[in-house]
């Protein structure tokens, strides 16, 4: 899952796909805009089939958060 | 549709509904369906609105919405103003005390919500006492629906409207103080939505995708697809943006920067990824190949991003306006661009004149004031009837440029004034910076930046090296003498601008 995640993520930041990590935090250490949080979880939904609450995003905060969150919707 | 026989969104919608009764206006994503709502089936739903209304009160009553951008909020806001009431659109993503405080300036006493507001609606005895009747966009156990009161109202005839009878109070959600009930009337509407030409036709397909409460939103989306006769898709969630531009094969777009630059940002990291792919293709295979044009405007857009666009072949077309004026003071077309630097000229009716550096405004798109707020609204005005835009700038052969905000304006003590934007937008085109706010700190002009994290290592060289450079092409007094640099974004409104208060800590201060 973290590859895809990773793959995914690299359309939003211009980093290696090596280079994110579970660990990273979405804002401080990928420089993503809330917008651009918004418009990768609808690429989420749509790479692993899940529906995502947009009021649920404000406890996302770690690219370990998302693996989290997706886990949960698939469940 | 002639624009002359145009007052009021009454006669808006009438007359839409009349050319093109059985040719579909709205289209939205309802579960794997879509829903589709025809111009004609429109105004006959909005007319049971009104009638459901006219039980609700004597005179105008003031309906408060709450939700994002639906049918059904379409339904509730013309079934509002075209009978004469006066609907109040609340931004969704404000607490829930800031939308009863809201919801309570405006003397709402019906509430039309979205489901998820249940809450709201629970609750609302006690925070919104004046608040009688509430309707819930959706059917529910315990509540009272829109489907529901479609099902028992009969169209109402509709009473004669004024053009100058206030048809909608919408909040400004500026970067500075308290938000203020900025009365537009049928006339602004109506003169703001038709105050460009050739600018669509029944042909097109919109997605509208910024915030229904949004002044720039309901003229620029809602009411020109009406004049037009055009098709207005409406966007879900701003998560699902691309996927829905896939879906709906907009030919027009209205975004404001921050959502351009970062769709434009996820088309290069494709690129990157394929350098053999031909950057228009890249760019088509976001925006689909029917996309024609993006209108963008609220905030200030970079010609480096104007550019970049015009690269991919989407023409970028920058605007300016502000609530009070519903919105647009001027446009740009796509036979006539902005050159980059300029937010194009100003609109047909409106005139603009520059006083002491200000811009300032006459045109029937002016607000008729602030809701309950005479002192507010008397500051905005000149005595002989300009509106004080708060916005420094100058006319050059026609064409409108920006250089910043009068209450933003550092006032140094040697009386100078810099204005923060100015020189904010010098440092456009740096591809190490993600954020910048210049502001006054100990009298000193300071500049507090966020860069993107992968130049982490290099960014306070490259900040001094740009501050260097600025600094040897500005007057003495306007040089930036404080660096702070920060590692998070600054805090934004709701709208995504980056608020000029920050209650956070600071960024780090560089020797």
């Amino acid at each position: 899952m973290l590859d895809k995640i990773r793959e995914i993520m690299t359309r939003y930041v211009e980093l290696n796909p090596e280079d994110i990590h579970e660990e990273s935090r979405l804002s401080e250490d990928l420089a993503l805009t809330s917008f651009a949080v918004m418009s990768m979880m609808g690429d989420f939904e749509e790479e692993f089939g899940i529906t995502v609450d947009e009021n649920e995003l404000t406890d996302i905060h770690t690219v370990g958060d998302i693996m989290a969150y997706i886990k949960s919707k698939q469940a | 549709m002639e624009t002359a026989e145009l007052h009021t969104l009454q006669d808006l919608l009438v007359l839409s509904a009349g050319e093109r009764p059985d040719k579909v206006w709205l289209r939205e994503k309802a579960g794997k369906d879509i829903a589709e709502k025809r111009f004609g089936e429109m105004l006959e739903d909005c007319r049971r609105v009104s009638s459901y209304l006219r039980r609700q009160g004597d005179g105008p009553v003031h309906a408060g919405l709450v939700g994002s951008s639906s049918i059904a909020y379409l339904t509730c806001f013309f079934g509002t103003v075209i009978d004469g009431n006066v609907a109040v659109p609340i931004d969704p993503q404000l607490s829930a005390e800031e939308i009863a405080d809201n919801l309570n300036r405006a003397d709402v006493t019906v509430l039309f919500y979205d489901a998820r507001f249940q809450a709201l609606a629970d609750g609302i005895r006690e925070s919104c006492p004046q608040i009688k009747s509430c309707v819930c966009f959706a059917v529910g156990e315990g509540r009272f629906s829109l489907p529901e009161l479609l099902a028992q109202e009969d169209p109402a005839e509709l009473r004669p409207v004024e053009p100058d009878q206030c048809a909608c109070i919408l909040y400004t959600s500026g970067t500075t103080g308290k938000s203020k009930g900025v009365m537009l009337s049928h006339r602004n509407l109506i003169d703001n939505a038709t105050c460009c030409d050739h600018e669509g036709s029944d042909a097109d397909v919109l997605l509208s995708v910024l915030p229904i409460h949004h002044a720039y939103c309901l003229t620029c989306d809602v009411l020109l697809s009406l004049r037009y006769g055009a098709t207005l898709c409406l966007n879900d969630s701003p998560m699902r943006l691309v996927q829905n531009i896939k879906l709906f094969k907009p030919t027009m777009l209205l975004l404001v920067p921050l959502i351009a630059e970062t769709i434009y940002r996820r088309i290069m990291a494709e690129k990157k990824k394929n350098p053999l792919l031909p950057l228009r293709m890249a760019g088509r295979a976001v925006f689909g190949r029917d996309l024609r044009v993006i209108f963008c405007g609220g905030a200030y857009l970079s010609p480096e991003l104007t550019k970049a666009y015009e690269k991919m072949g989407i023409p970028l077309l920058q605007g300016y306006g502000m609530t009070e004026c519903a919105p647009r003071i001027t446009s740009s077309s796509e036979a006539d661009p902005s050159t980059g630097t300029d937010v194009g000229r100003v609109v047909k009716n409106c005139a603009v004149k520059i006083e002491d550096g200000e811009i300032m405004v006459k045109s029937p798109s002016v607000m008729l004031g602030y809701y309950h707020n005479d002192e507010a609204t008397r500051d905005m005005f000149t005595e002989d009837g300009w509106l004080k835009t708060g916005d420094l700038g100058y006319v050059k052969d026609g064409r409108v440029y920006i250089t910043g905000r009068r209450k933003n304006l550092i006032i140094l003590s040697n009386g100078e004034n810099v204005s923060p934007e100015e020189l904010e937008n010098r440092f456009a085109g740096c591809d190490w910076l993600s954020e910048i706010m210049v502001y006054s700190e100990d009298e000193q002009i300071t500049a507090e930046v966020y860069p993107f994290p992968e130049y982490e290592a290099k960014a306070e060289a490259l900040f001094r090296k740009k501050v260097d450079e600025i600094n040897r092409s500005v007057p003495s007094a306007r040089r930036i003498v404080r660096l702070r640099l920060r590692d998070r974004e600054f805090e934004k409104t709701t709208s995504r601008k980056v608020k000029r208060q920050q209650s956070g800590e600071k960024g780090r201060l560089l020797d």
